[in-house]
């Protein structure tokens, strides 16, 4: 609600406002009401001393009248001779002269003897008498028959004194309406016994209030233990209240000042207090508001500027006066500040900083919305080795090169096709205008023209990979930029530099990956074995080798080939992982059949990468600890070209194992360009002729000579041979009479899980000659 | 001051007169009267009344006594007479008197005169008449009739002396115009020796009734 700045002002200045009004207001309440009740105590204090006055008089006025009776030389006689009914007649007589409520007679000592009212006698003089010893006129107060009255007593003297005569008024109604009369205070006279129980309370009052109200008033007097000086307020404060204490045990006079009006006074005092305050307070809001509007308009109005700002409107901001002249300035400034930013932004955003080319994103955007074009295409153009040039030229000249590059490949486009660039060296080409060979060839042609960067021609190697949008289906950005990266590779592979997207590549290469992808999954999930492949000596006529073959089934491609995955594999780098699994699961069988009291020799492939790995001896040997196996039960096989690649690791790691009691072998040889001589220094113990050279060794001399050749070289070199893939019994023949020792091949056995291994090779034993007879064949 | 000097000098010179040819076997006796807050007091009045009754010697013929009025003030203001004594009350003022008595000991009216009455008033029981003027209430007179010869009023130091008291035991009684109660009786035995003692009274202060109320001399 107060989140405003305006709100919050408002709120600040009403709150102060109603706070001042508030105290203002409280302090001349209170003072109007201290003194109303200091006038009010005033009041009650001057007509306690009228009260008082009137008192005074009336014992002044009963004085003279009791005075002449008791001078009277008649009465004093009648007194002497005690004459009761001469008294009592003239008690009354003078009783009724001078208004008095009765008229009595004592003795010097305060006895009763006479008296118009009979009721006195119950009442005791004697006190009074006592404690005005000396013969002069008594004014006071008697209690008779629980109701106060006012005495006056003058001696009777003889001239001593004989007697006392007085006359009283009662301290009542009369008196009281008198008072109020005077005062204009209500006045109410009342026996009161502190120990008084309520019930009682109501015979002895006199008053001119109503009952109900002087029972709660003196309750209240009781409780507030009575004395002279009380003043009280009645509970509904409709009356102040002062007590008088009269000369009599128990008997008080009471005045009451009606304080309602007074009340009343204060109360429309309040009211209109509450009218003005609150007339105040609304004009105050109404014209703070207003202020605050008319104050906060320029920064409202900036406010709703800077909002539209934020939403990335343009605003045209004016000038303004004052501070808010500042903030205007500033915020028109920021706006182009912020405009200026936005756009280089925007530009760095879609465009290559360098060549000044669109980058990846502004091409994919753009490729995004031109797909359902017929004609056209994409083409991805690489330049070759450009690393090289870098390094021959600097970066410096390599920069230069890559804007010459694309100024020229931005010359060869038209108008409605975008160029961009991906990569360092990589650059691509949307054609919206049709697209042909002729017009690739011709581009790649004169992108390999000649540039002259600083005074030195430089000619690249340019490889283009194409897609022509007419012969796909299912366009997507992405689709296209994996498809056009395949024919890249392509053409990087091809003679001519420039290779184009045929259909179903795009498939392979998917294979490619979930192949790499799916490999260290799927030793756990046991989607890989191995098999055995059988290597017989033929010149024993036995079967103590065998080389462990790894087989894959995916779950979902099927089965796949160990050429097709373990190129993969080496080129991702996860071909070690393999060949350790490979090396456990051999040890581990080995050790199986050593229970089964086998007794053969598995070689296990080694890759290129397996090669130059220093660990390996080490993991070869904890394997074989492991599953106690020996050096003789192993051996291992590595290719021609791996051992080519880092001779001197290779050969480091090869005379380890050599070490360690493991014979070697050269797999697939003849298939790479080394020399016999080159593997005369290899650590090896046997040569394994590629299966091209064996499989038609029958039908093809070339390949027959080569063969023996090669037998024979690698007998004199001390290597033992053994011949891959033959395939039938002339080739068997053939291969014994060149001297081969071993031979592995589909002819004697296609490789075999480990227990088709076992029944084979003891099957094999058992009835080896048969497979020298033509007839075997057949089996 | 003056009356009342002349007045003790007369009974001064009675008692002189009296006592050697009743008794030779007689004392001197003074009573200092004061109130009970010690300060001397006057018109106090002491009766001596033996038990032997036969002790009392009654005077044939008690002497006249006169009460005057004089600035609307009786004087004296007590007198102590015998038991018989004639007293008559002269008016030396320009005014008239009303003296009346509403006591029991005698009851009497003078009303309205000038100069002397005609006759003296015989107060011829013992006790004490309260004198008044019916015209001046304020006019106040006490007159203390004794049975006991030995009887007398304090002067003004406060002072009674009785003289040549023959021998014998005693009932003292004690009174004052303005006492607050009754000082109880008491015995005294006389002897040969002359005797003195100091005796209290419950009075309350008042001032002595004059024309003017207050009498600076008293």
């Amino acid at each position: 609600m107060f989140k405003s700045f305006r709100s919050q002002l408002i709120a600040m200045l009403v709150f102060f406002l109603a706070m001042i009004q508030f105290i203002s207001g409280t302090a001349i309440l209170d003072t109007i009401k201290r003194d109303s009740i200091n006038q009010a105590v005033k009041r009650i204090e001057v007509a306690k001393r009228v009260f008082q006055l009137s008192i005074d008089n009336r014992s002044k006025h009963l004085s003279v009248g009791v005075t002449l009776l008791a001078s009277d030389f008649g009465f004093k006689t009648a007194v002497a001779t005690q004459d009761a009914a001469t008294i009592r007649s003239s008690l009354e007589n003078n009783a009724q002269r001078v208004g008095a409520d009765f008229g009595i007679l004592l003795s010097p000592q305060g006895v009763s003897l006479n008296s118009t009212y009979d009721m006195v006698y119950g009442s005791d003089f004697t006190q009074l008498i006592k404690n005005n010893r000396r013969r002069r006129n008594i004014n006071g107060f008697i209690e008779v028959d629980h109701k106060p009255y006012q005495l006056v007593l003058v001696p009777v003297k003889a001239p001593n004194v004989i007697a006392w005569v007085g006359m009283a008024f009662q301290m009542g109604n009369e008196l009281a309406k008198e008072i109020k009369g005077i005062t204009g205070l209500e006045v109410s006279f009342s026996s009161i016994n502190n120990i008084l129980e309520e019930e009682h309370l109501h015979e002895d009052h006199i008053t001119t209030l109503e009952m109900d109200n002087i029972d709660a008033i003196l309750a209240q007097f009781v409780r507030e233990d009575l004395n002279e000086d009380l003043t009280l307020f009645s509970q509904d404060n409709s009356y102040l209240t002062s007590a008088v204490k009269l000369d009599i045990e128990h008997q008080w006079a009471f005045l009451h000042l009606p304080y309602n009006s007074w009340i009343q006074n204060i109360n429309e005092v309040t009211n209109r207090l509450i009218i003005i305050f609150s007339v105040i307070l609304t004009l105050s809001i109404l014209l703070s508001w207003f202020s605050a509007r008319r104050l906060l308009k320029p920064i409202q109005v900036l406010v709703s500027k800077a909002k539209r700002m934020g939403r990335g409107e343009h605003v045209d901001i004016q000038a303004q006066a004052g501070e808010f002249g500042v903030l205007s300035k500033t915020l028109s400034g920021m706006q182009s500040r912020i405009e200026k930013r936005e756009e280089e932004l925007s530009f760095q955003a879609s465009h290559d900083s360098l060549t000044g080319l669109r980058n990846r994103n502004a091409v994919e955007a753009f490729l995004s919305s031109h797909l359902n074009t017929q004609q056209g295409g994409v083409v991805l153009v690489n330049i070759r080795h450009f690393k090289d040039i870098n390094n021959m030229m600097g970066f410096e000249n390599g920069d230069i090169l890559l804007c010459e590059f694309a100024q020229r490949l931005n010359l060869l486009i038209t108008q409605d096709d975008v160029v961009a660039r991906l990569a360092g060296d990589e650059f691509i080409v949307v054609f919206n205008s049709p697209l042909d060979e002729m017009t690739l060839t011709k581009m790649h042609h004169s992108l390999q023209q000649e540039f002259d960067i600083s005074g030195s021609k430089v000619c690249l190697q340019i490889c283009m990979g194409a897609l022509f949008f007419n012969k796909q289906d299912d366009l997507t950005v992405n689709g296209i930029m994996r498809r056009v990266d395949i024919s890249a590779d392509e053409a990087k592979q091809s003679e001519n530099g420039i290779a184009i997207y045929e259909q179903g590549q795009d498939e392979s290469h998917r294979r490619t990956l979930s192949i790499i992808r799916d490999l260290p999954d799927s030793i756990a999930s046991s989607q890989l074995f191995i098999v055995y492949q059988p290597k017989v000596n033929i010149q024993k006529r036995q079967c103590k080798n065998a080389e462990a073959l790894i087989r894959w089934i995916h779950p979902s491609l099927g089965f796949i080939s160990p050429v097709e995955f373990i190129p993969l594999l080496e080129r991702s780098g996860n071909i070690q992982l393999i060949t350790k699994w490979v090396i456990e699961e051999v040890c581990k069988q080995q050790s199986n059949w050593k229970l089964q009291d086998m007794d053969v020799q598995v070689a296990i492939n080694l890759s290129a990468l397996d090669l130059i790995d220093l660990s390996l001896p080490n993991y070869i040997k904890e394997m074989m600890d492991k599953y106690q196996v020996k050096a003789k039960q192993l051996a291992f096989e590595v290719t021609e070209s791996s051992v080519m690649k880092d001779t001197k690791t290779v050969i480091h790691v090869l005379n380890a194992l050599k070490k360690m009691g493991f014979k070697l072998s050269i797999d697939d040889f003849g298939t790479g360009q080394s020399s016999l001589a080159y593997l005369r220094d290899l650590p090896v113990d046997e040569v394994k002729i590629d299966r091209s050279f064996v499989h038609d060794i029958d039908v093809n001399e070339s390949n027959a000579l080569i063969v023996r050749t090669t037998i024979q070289l690698s007998h004199s070199f001390g290597f033992s041979v053994t011949a891959e893939g033959m395939e039938n019994i002339e080739g068997l023949s053939i291969l014994e009479d060149y001297g081969c020792e071993t031979i592995q091949g589909y002819y004697f056995s296609k490789p075999l899980k480990s227990d088709e291994f076992l029944n084979w090779q003891s099957s094999f034993s058992y009835s080896a000659d048969e497979w020298w007879l033509e007839s075997s064949v057949e089996k | 001051m003056f009356h009342l000097a002349k007045k003790g000098k007369n009974l001064l010179i009675s008692s002189l007169l009296l006592t050697p040819a009743l008794n030779a076997f007689a004392a001197d006796l003074s009573i200092v009267m004061t109130t009970k807050q010690g300060s001397l007091l006057r018109d106090a009045v002491v009766e001596l009344t033996p038990i032997n009754a036969a002790q009392l010697n009654q005077l044939n013929s008690p002497k006249l006594v006169s009460i005057i009025q004089k600035d609307k003030t009786f004087i004296p203001f007590v007198s102590v007479v015998p038991i018989n004594t004639p007293i008559d009350f002269p008016n030396m003022d320009e005014t008239r008197h009303h003296v009346y008595s509403f006591s029991e000991a005698k009851t009497f009216q003078l009303k309205l005169y000038i100069g002397k009455p005609e006759t003296p008033i015989v107060f011829d029981k013992p006790g004490i008449v309260a004198l008044g003027c019916n015209i001046h209430d304020f006019m106040e007179s006490y007159v203390y009739v004794a049975k006991s010869p030995f009887t007398n009023n304090s002067n003004l130091e406060g002072v009674i002396r009785f003289n040549d008291v023959p021998k014998g035991e005693y009932q003292m009684s004690f009174w004052h115009p303005w006492q607050d109660s009754v000082e109880a009786n008491r015995m005294i035995t006389i002897t040969d020796e002359n005797q003195s003692f100091q005796q209290s009274m419950d009075v309350y202060e008042e001032e002595y009734p004059t024309n003017e109320g207050l009498n600076t001399t008293y």
